[in-house]
């Protein structure tokens, strides 16, 4: 895990609390869960952003959604669902995957990619989705620490399909590195996004 | 005789010259800009949850293809097993729309010709392999009649197509069969900023990027001409509207939200509704409301009382 991205007196109090919050992602209702996500996104370092509300929103679309105005971030259960269907399986990769997707959300909250213009939002995706596959990563490798064994296919086939859609566009006709060219984006090119280590080779914890 | 040697020549070399010519050029067809869209992230859109099936839809706004996802399995206690299909086409896609938990595909695009470039949306009915699973639909109700059916109770079961035992995807041998049929095709009207089907397959309203009017296309008679369901002084905030999604509500019942992206992140603007609260394909109401208070104040925001169209399993939110 690379520590740099939890503050330090947060790191102090929060060595075992990741693996309690996970084991309670693992036991708790599906309702609690999204809870259970909040604050373990919030004990490693990543609180919901000052003045939005977390909540299970409308079907329909993506699977989370972040409205501004209302204050509000919104998850919709049929969209994990179909991008995991693991969700009634195993709970914790459901609670990887609401972590993911809360996280996404969460930097359109927070202020750091908040265009709506194509353009602009081509460009803001080009870097938030790089990020956010970065913390994704991160994650996976926290849960393989703290609870060995665990099942981190859903969450490694996620990265894997994202990374593909990033790297190479869905039809092999160009991912992010061309939509930057085309949109003339001017944040640097961050490279394609890599391996995450801590999948293993059959989509499960490296190592297991 | 020289006549007809000289015309049989002027013949020849017209026909030698039209061969040597290059082939005249389909024109290309601006894609508009409002359109484009590109994220590489969570922007899927699930069509059907059930225990045995779970699958989403993905498409990017100026790309002419359609990737959809399935997750199937042999029953409820089997592992999962996923499986991705790729759709094509020679549109440049400006919006997807489904029905039938996905098993119909609404697609609105722009296509060139060869004189110029025209608006086109096709329903596209795609048969999975022989063993794959299917849901099975009730027929539509016909538009005007009262039809308090959300989408889930229309839904009478998966079924494995061909018949027989369920066979998983790598044992499969062929490829989905898609059948496209042109609703619509022309140059004037579009293109079509947002396009969404009626969930019982009586209709599918159909929004040109001009906000000129809000139209809706007869499912049960193809090639029938566009109806004005809402006009522009109606709704001024059609210009705006980018995306439109069907959604049935405990009290209100059946209604459409449209949205001003097509993107997770919503911006500052506003959502504008049309309600059809008895769910007889004829709208009874539209308003728009401000994405802050108003929007949080109204019944449209009581996401708790909102019915899934998709869940063949539970309405209810985990």
């Amino acid at each position: 895990m690379k520590l740099s991205i939890i503050p330090l007196p947060v790191l102090r109090w929060t060595r075992l609390l990741p693996a309690v919050l996970l084991v309670c992602l693992s036991q708790t209702a599906a309702a609690d869960k999204l809870q259970a996500s909040v604050d373990f996104l919030a004990a490693v370092g990543v609180p919901t952003p000052p003045g939005y509300t977390v909540q299970w929103g409308p079907t329909g679309g993506a699977a989370g959604s972040t409205n501004p105005k209302a204050g509000e971030i919104n998850v919709n259960a049929d969209g994990i669902r179909s991008l995991s269907p693991n969700l009634e399986g195993d709970p914790t990769d459901f609670g990887g995957i609401l972590v993911v997707v809360l996280y996404h959300e969460y930097k359109h909250a927070d202020g750091s990619f908040t265009n709506t213009s194509e353009a602009g939002r081509a460009c803001d995706h080009v870097q938030q989705v790089h990020q956010v596959a970065a913390k994704n990563c991160e994650l996976i490798q926290l849960i393989c620490q703290e609870i060995p064994g665990a099942d981190v296919k859903p969450i490694c086939t996620f990265y894997s399909d994202v990374q593909d859609g990033y790297n190479n566009g869905s039809d092999g006709g160009g991912g992010a590195s061309a939509a930057h060219a085309k949109y003339g984006c001017s944040d640097p090119y961050p490279g394609d996004i890599p391996d995450c280590p801590a999948c293993g080779p059959d989509g499960g914890c490296a190592g297991n | 005789m020289y006549k007809h040697v000289i015309v049989a020549s002027v013949a020849c070399v017209l026909t030698i010259t039209a061969l040597t010519l290059p082939a005249p050029q389909s024109p290309s067809c601006p894609f508009p800009t409002e359109l484009e869209t590109f994220a590489i992230d969570v922007g899927r859109t699930p069509t059907i949850v059930a225990d045995n099936l779970r699958q989403w839809i993905n498409w990017q706004g100026g790309n002419s293809y359609v990737q959809v996802g399935r997750h199937e399995r042999a029953d409820a206690t089997s592992e999962w097993a996923f499986k991705e299909y790729m759709f094509s086409t020679d549109l440049k896609i400006t919006d997807v729309s489904f029905a039938a938990g996905g098993q119909t595909l609404y697609v609105a695009g722009i296509r060139s010709t060869g004189n110029g470039c025209e608006d086109v949306i096709e329903q596209w009915d795609i048969t999975f392999p022989k063993g794959s699973l299917a849901i099975q639909v009730s027929p539509a109700p016909t538009r005007g009649t009262v039809a308090p059916l959300p989408f889930t109770s229309t839904i009478t079961g998966t079924v494995v197509i061909g018949g027989g035992t369920f066979v998983s995807a790598a044992q499969r041998i062929r490829s989905p069969f898609t059948q496209k049929t042109v609703l619509y095709s022309g140059s004037g009207l579009g293109p079509f900023a947002a396009i969404e089907a009626d969930p019982e397959q009586r209709f599918l309203l159909a929004l040109p990027l001009s906000g000129s009017g809000l139209y809706s296309l007869d499912l049960t008679t193809p090639s029938s001409p566009p109806l004005l369901e809402f006009d522009a002084a109606t709704l001024p905030h059609l210009g705006a509207v980018r995306r439109i999604v069907a959604y049935e509500h405990e009290d209100l019942g059946r209604f459409y939200w449209l949205y001003e992206t097509k993107g997770d992140y919503i911006g500052n603007g506003c959502f504008s509704f049309i309600v059809d609260s008895e769910n007889d394909g004829v709208f009874d109401a539209s308003l728009t409301l401000d994405a802050g208070a108003a929007f949080a104040a109204s019944p449209f925001h009581e996401y708790a009382k909102f019915v899934s169209l998709i869940n063949t399993t539970d309405t209810d939110f985990p």
